[in-house]
């Protein structure tokens, strides 16, 4: 009875090394795929604050996205979020969604539109990489929110349809839904 | 693996209690598998240590551009006559 017990534990010490060794390799892809986004961030956000008159909205955004681009709990708070619509006290005042309405996007889509490219560049890369902090959020949130639309506009036509209607969407890329 | 070596396997492991077979295969698994888990723990290690390392660089560097930033938008808002 002894022997079958240790013959048991030395079944799953085997099998605990060989986990590790899988969730080992998976951290390492997960960690390059982070050190790119994050690469991407940082390379978007350079033109950005050469900027001269850069809106000071825009700052705080920029500096909320690099404080937290190592957080490992704002890919789960981001899927709540969007899921849920429950707000966390983490987002700064200064970046809430009438700031952006009102300042950042009329700024880079009206007049300084060759930098509306590296602001969006910064976002997406920054959201991503906050995404690869995360082994488990992090994966639905990809799988659930960050997928490319256009490559599924055939089983959601009136998502695109609303996208086109609200000018998000200029039509180049997707056509009429059926 | 062709049958034949199957079967002398699954002899071989019918030799023994089910608790010690499951233990003689991870082992076997482990011991074949070794050469690429010891690759992916020092990999693993040297990664992780290389991105933190980086992202902590270009954090501290970003943050002080991002200080400077504001402080210069600071003042330009209070230069700006209020309309």
């Amino acid at each position: 009875m002894n022997d079958e017990i240790i013959a048991w534990l030395i079944a799953v010490g085997g099998a605990a090394v060989l986990l590790y060794a899988y969730h080992l390799k998976l951290r390492t892809q997960r960690e390059r795929r982070l050190a790119k986004a994050a690469e991407e961030f940082y390379r978007n956000v350079g033109p950005l604050l050469k900027d001269a008159d850069v809106p000071l909205e825009v700052i705080d955004l920029l500096s909320f996205l690099n404080r937290h681009i190592t957080n490992r709990s704002l890919a789960r708070m981001f899927l709540f979020f969007l899921l849920w619509r429950r707000r966390q006290p983490i987002v700064p005042p200064s970046s809430s969604a009438s700031a952006l309405d009102e300042v950042v996007f009329p700024y880079y889509m009206e007049q300084r539109k060759e930098l509306l490219e590296f602001f969006v560049g910064a976002c997406v890369a920054a959201i991503f990489a906050i995404s690869y902090q995360s082994p488990l959020f992090g994966v639905l949130l990809r799988r659930l929110v960050f997928f490319d639309l256009d490559k599924h506009r055939d089983r959601a036509p009136d998502v695109v349809a609303s996208l086109r209607a609200s000018g998000i969407d200029d039509g180049q890329h997707c056509p009429a839904p059926a | 693996m062709t049958k034949d070596n199957f079967s002398v396997l699954f002899q071989l492991l019918g030799m023994f209690t089910p608790g010690w077979a499951a233990a003689v295969l991870i082992l076997c698994i482990v011991a074949y598998r070794s050469p690429s888990i010891i690759k992916e723990v020092f990999t693993g290690i040297r990664e992780h240590a290389k991105v933190k390392a980086e992202i902590a660089q270009k954090q501290r560097k970003t943050e002080q551009e991002i200080a400077d930033k504001r402080e210069q938008a600071q003042r330009r808002s209070k230069k700006a006559p209020k309309p």
